[in-house]
């Protein structure tokens, strides 16, 4: 595992979301590529969590990402939020940039809704504990 | 696409069972209903085993001498699966004429998973006579109704 390997992760998954979502009006980036401007914006932050540790040369399983939601209302981050908790149980195959993943979502937690004060912005939170991995390379 | 052998392909627990069902026809025109709402299936491989010891030896020795193949799980009732209502009814049928034949030799099918091929994985389809029994059907009034169930396979599988 690298930090390019981490973040590449993340891409996965912003990737699959945005599919999932299918809106243009919202953009989905990792959090700290969000600004004022973004008004209705969904992001995604890789955080800790417990792992499994495996007896090899496997790296621990489960990546857990805090997603918020800033939309136009809350109705609307709400509603999102739901939609994205639907996704549980779900082992995607994603192909991403001449690559196979995996997305095993497994669970989510914590949903609640909180304050930015420095960017003035209310959103609806949830972590995803998911399995995020490159299952094959193009040759 | 090749398999590097460096990633890991987790799978999940619904990826491994699939599509169990139950024939709610007869043998010979079979309807096979899902039982969708299965919440967790597990099968389990219970090994018959034999102990003896040899002349002089302490070390005791172990054989296996026979298996049985059980699928166990937890149903979540649903009223509109035919499956769901098909179990319930063996229980009526009990309960009504004392019969315990619908619970011996009961069809099942199943999906069990086999290779992967180019990310892409593959099952083999099984079809089963199995020995059913039913337990904890019932709980708490406020929740989701919900039983078990063993099916203990009888002789080999039809792989189809």
């Amino acid at each position: 595992m690298t930090l390019a390997e981490v973040e590449l992760k993340q891409e996965v998954l912003i990737n699959y979301l945005k599919g999932v979502l299918n809106d243009n009006s919202f953009k989905i980036k990792a959090e700290y590529s969000t600004n004022d401007n973004d008004k209705k914006v969904i992001v995604v932050q890789e955080q800790n969590g417990q792992k499994e540790v495996f007896f090899g040369d496997i790296t621990p399983l489960y990546n857990y990402y805090e997603i918020v939601i800033f939309g136009s209302s809350i109705r609307e981050e709400k509603n999102i939020s739901i939609l994205f908790g639907e996704l549980i149980g779900e082992n995607a195959i994603i192909d991403y940039k001449g690559d196979k993943w995996q997305i095993l979502i497994k669970q989510l937690s914590n949903p609640q809704t909180i304050e930015y004060q420095d960017i003035r912005r209310v959103g609806y939170a949830m972590i995803f504990q998911t399995v995020i991995n490159k299952i094959s390379e193009e040759e | 696409m090749r398999r590097n052998s460096k990633a890991n392909f987790f799978i999940s627990n619904r990826q491994l069972i699939k599509d169990l069902s139950i024939n709610t026809g007869t043998t010979a025109t079979p309807v096979w209903s899902k039982v969708c709402t299965t919440s967790e299936v597990g099968i389990d491989t219970d090994l018959e085993t034999q102990d003896f010891y040899v002349y002089c030896d302490a070390l005791q020795r172990r054989l296996i001498t026979g298996a049985s193949v059980v699928l166990s799980g937890t149903l979540k009732l649903d009223a509109n699966n035919a499956g769901d209502l098909a179990l319930l009814g063996k229980v009526h049928t009990l309960l009504s004429e004392g019969t315990i034949e619908q619970f011996n030799n009961v069809e099942i099918k199943f999906d069990l998973l086999t290779a992967v091929e180019n990310s892409a994985l593959s099952y083999t389809t099984y079809t089963a006579d199995v020995n059913l029994s039913l337990s904890d059907l019932g709980g708490a009034a406020e929740d989701v109704s919900e039983f078990s169930f063993e099916m203990t396979l009888i002789g080999t599988a039809t792989a189809g």
